[in-house]
């Protein structure tokens, strides 16, 4: 009885191995055929990794990107040399920004990098931000800006949440 | 047959107390093994991983983002892990709706769900505001919260109830053993 329970209990555990070998497997697949199939290696670039040069910003050294309060991006917020850059998608942007900022989605920045001009004003204050509190989009983006020359890059600690909830200019469309 | 009976009020050992005991616990078992609760958890789940993989799989970037949220999954293994779970979910929701290694899949499920269960409580206890990602739709602004973790935890039930109680009478499989 007790050898006919524990056959039963291995068949179970061999059955919901096999379903999860052949799903694995088929997202491996379909990943490799997949145009726009994800990389399996490190999911974000690191800093340093990237050797290229993105848009006008010239060539420096990178740096650990710092966050900006949003205490501290309200005193910078509307003064002259500051911009506010969004890294989410359009849809997001769409939906309420930064009143005044850039958008500027992590993809297409990444997708652009070393190919085309990035229309962020390099010469400026760069503060970037996304969608969540934790979101990685903006501090992806900032590496990305930061690895490009750009020496004055920031995220924005807490994001488009923190900025909306604390009552500050919001815009929104495109 | 001393195990089997039941004491009364007054002391005296009531037989028929302890054999309709056990004949509603048949009953119950039956009724867990019986079709319209193996078809319908069966299906139930089905339907939850079906529409969990669909979208995912069409965006597993996104996923990826809302996987490395959660800061829980070494960061070289979010991207592999947003490539073959929703496939996983996929695959198991075919199985389940078939019939077919239906016990094998519950079983998936069940572990699957009491992983993102915790995944999502972590979330929620350290103050995280992040997206579920629990069926895709990346930027939908459904965040995580306790009503994430106490539906993922519900959705246990039809899984161990499939993974406890299924029969293989109900499937795909059994039918084509049919004569």
């Amino acid at each position: 009885m007790k050898k006919d329970m524990r056959s039963g209990f291995f068949a179970l555990i061999g059955k919901a191995a096999g379903i999860v070998a052949v799903g694995a497997g088929l997202g491996l697949g379909v990943n490799a055929l997949r145009a726009d199939g994800l990389s399996l290696g490190a999911t974000r670039p690191t800093v340093g990794d990237d050797k290229s040069t993105a848009g006008s910003c010239s060539a420096g050294p990178t740096t650990n990107v710092p966050e900006a309060s949003i205490d501290e991006a309200r005193a910078l917020y509307g003064k002259p040399g500051v911009t506010f850059v969004d890294a989410r998608s359009r849809a997001d942007f769409e939906r309420g920004h930064v009143k005044g900022a850039v958008l500027l989605p992590y993809e297409a920045a990444a997708a652009a990098a070393g190919q085309a001009s990035l229309p962020v004003p390099t010469d400026h204050r760069l503060i970037v931000y996304c969608e969540y509190v934790n979101c990685q989009l903006s501090s992806l983006l900032a590496q990305l800006l930061s690895q490009s020359g750009c020496e004055r890059v920031r995220v924005l600690k807490g994001g488009y949440p923190a900025w909306a909830s604390a009552g500050l200019p919001t815009g929104t469309g495109p | 047959m001393g195990e089997r009976r039941a004491a009364n009020g007054d002391g005296a050992v009531s037989e028929s107390a302890a054999t309709s005991g056990v004949s509603s616990s048949c009953a119950v078992t039956r009724f867990l093994e019986g079709p319209i609760v193996q078809i319908a958890a069966r299906l139930a789940l089905a339907a939850i991983f079906f529409y969990a993989a669909i979208p995912k799989i069409g965006d597993p970037a996104a996923f990826a983002r809302d996987i490395a949220n959660y800061r829980l999954v070494p960061e070289e293994m979010v991207s592999p892990a947003a490539v073959m779970l929703p496939w996983i979910e996929l695959v198991t929701a075919l199985c389940l709706a078939l019939g077919v290694l239906t016990r094998g899949a519950a079983l998936v499920c069940a572990v699957l769900l009491a992983a993102f269960t915790a995944a999502t409580t972590a979330a929620v206890l350290r103050g995280l505001n992040i997206e579920c990602g629990c069926f895709g739709q990346s930027g939908s602004g459904n965040a995580v919260g306790w009503g994430t973790v106490v539906r993922d935890a519900a959705f246990l039930v039809p899984a161990v109830l499939v993974v406890l109680f299924d029969r293989g009478r109900y499937g795909l499989a059994k039918a084509i053993k049919r004569p």
